[in-house]
């Protein structure tokens, strides 16, 4: 079952100057319950846009997408409160402390956990007597986190939540997300991110955005998969590179040559019997996979 | 237990965890009837995703290194060595394989591969010169 069904979605923004600029861009996504996907992707990919479009904070421009069951353009209160929603804007109310805003948002949520809120601000070190406009950033996405797992939501939805936390923040709130994810919670959850790391510990499938598009999804390990590296000391002809199979890109370096291939086996064998007998296939990190989709359009 | 990941690695997570575990049967790190971790646990002490965990798990159950016990948690299994063992020469044998196709593509021949072979075995002094 999908936790999340996304199709041909698009946002359109009208651009400075004329014209429209779509930061969603004809995006389709299927994201199974129970399971953690990643969004991977540059700033400006569409990531924080996308989040926005499942949450409702945006309308799309075409397109469609259901939540849990429930399409996007009629969100209701009964399917807000099985989400839990961190964003990177800061929305919550300056002047309120960070115990007033947990008491009104709990008003709002017929599933509030106390005692779990309270584990929560205890393990986080939370300070509830400060004003949220004296809030540090750690405290800042901490708060939002205690205020997005409160009611136990089925769905969690996280806009960049290890962006700006120090190495033990960052850890933490990995924890935490591990700690959601039970194995018998059935509990689904999306984060998007630029640190490739996050992804590759956290994320059972991946979607790779770049200029509002998904260039590849699928499961973490099919899409690390899709592109293996092979390499190989031994020059051999240009003209005998262009027929490489499965060539996608090709880097020379001063002591080795890097073939980046769909197809590992057939290259292998190709540049065998072309004359560079030391040619080794590299399995390619997702990191490494992630450049080669998002550098390929820029250069 | 002793498990690390290494995520600039391109071999997927839950194979690196079955692979470790594996391993440490292989060399009696881990024996039969001993406990493991439980999948949050290990998630939480690697840092990564529960359902990776419990991949790696059904991969090791699967091959009869480890086995769960209704209620308990997970443990070593009797037969895990033998499993181990399998695994072993599975992984050695790969090695050995990359080496021949090396040695075949260098134009080696059958008897210079073999007098390589034994230069070395007694070189680390596994057989008597």
């Amino acid at each position: 079952m999908n936790a999340i069904e996304v199709r041909q979605l698009t946002r359109a923004f009208a651009k400075k100057g004329g014209g429209q600029i779509s930061a969603v861009d004809a995006v389709s996504l299927d994201v199974a319950q129970g399971t953690v996907c990643g969004l991977l992707g540059p700033d400006g990919a569409g990531k924080s846009t996308l989040l926005k479009l499942l949450v409702g904070h945006l309308r799309p421009t075409s397109g469609s997408a259901t939540v849990l069951g429930q399409s996007v353009a009629h969100l209701d209160s009964a399917l807000w409160s099985r989400l839990g929603y961190v964003s990177q804007q800061h929305y919550l109310p300056a002047w309120m402390t960070a115990a007033e805003c947990l008491r009104y948002a709990r008003a709002f949520r017929p599933q509030w956990d106390e005692g779990k809120v309270r584990r929560l601000v205890e393990r986080l070190e939370l300070p509830l007597d400060v004003r949220i406009r004296n809030l540090t950033h750690g405290h800042y996405v901490r708060l939002q986190i205690v205020l997005a797992l409160a009611h136990n939501p089925e769905l969690i939805l996280l806009d960049e939540p290890t962006s700006g936390l120090d190495p033990g923040g960052r850890h933490e709130l990995l924890a935490m997300l591990i700690e959601e994810m039970a194995p018998d919670s059935g509990r689904t959850v999306v984060f998007s991110s630029h640190l490739v790391e996050d992804i590759e510990r956290m994320a059972d499938s991946v979607a790779i955005m770049d200029a509002g598009r998904v260039v590849t999804s699928g499961l973490l390990d099919t899409v690390k998969g899709s592109r293996s590296r092979v390499e190989f000391s031994s020059p051999i002809p240009e003209a005998d590179l262009s027929a490489l199979p499965g060539l996608i890109s090709f880097k020379r370096a001063t002591t080795v040559n890097v073939a980046v291939t769909s197809e590992p086996d057939h290259a292998l064998q190709y540049l065998r019997s072309h004359g560079a007998a030391d040619a080794s296939v590299v399995s390619a990190s997702l990191e490494q996979v992630f450049f080669d989709y998002v550098n390929r359009r820029q250069e | 237990m002793d498990v690390k990941v290494d995520t600039s690695d391109g071999t997927p997570i839950y194979l690196q965890i079955v692979d470790q575990i594996k391993r440490s049967v292989a060399v009696g790190r881990l024996k039969p009837e001993d406990p493991l971790p439980s999948v949050r646990q290990l998630a939480l002490d690697l840092t990564i995703n529960p359902n990776t965990v419990a991949r790696a798990y059904l991969e090791l159950e699967h091959d009869g290194v480890i086995y769960k016990r209704q209620g308990q948690g997970t443990y070593v299994s009797a037969h895990a060595v033998d499993a181990s063992r399998r695994e072993r020469n599975r992984i050695v044998g790969a090695l050995f394989d990359k080496a021949i196709v090396e040695a075949v593509n260098f134009g080696m021949s059958a008897s210079e591969i073999d007098e390589l072979y034994r230069g070395l075995m007694r070189r680390y002094k596994l057989e008597k010169p």
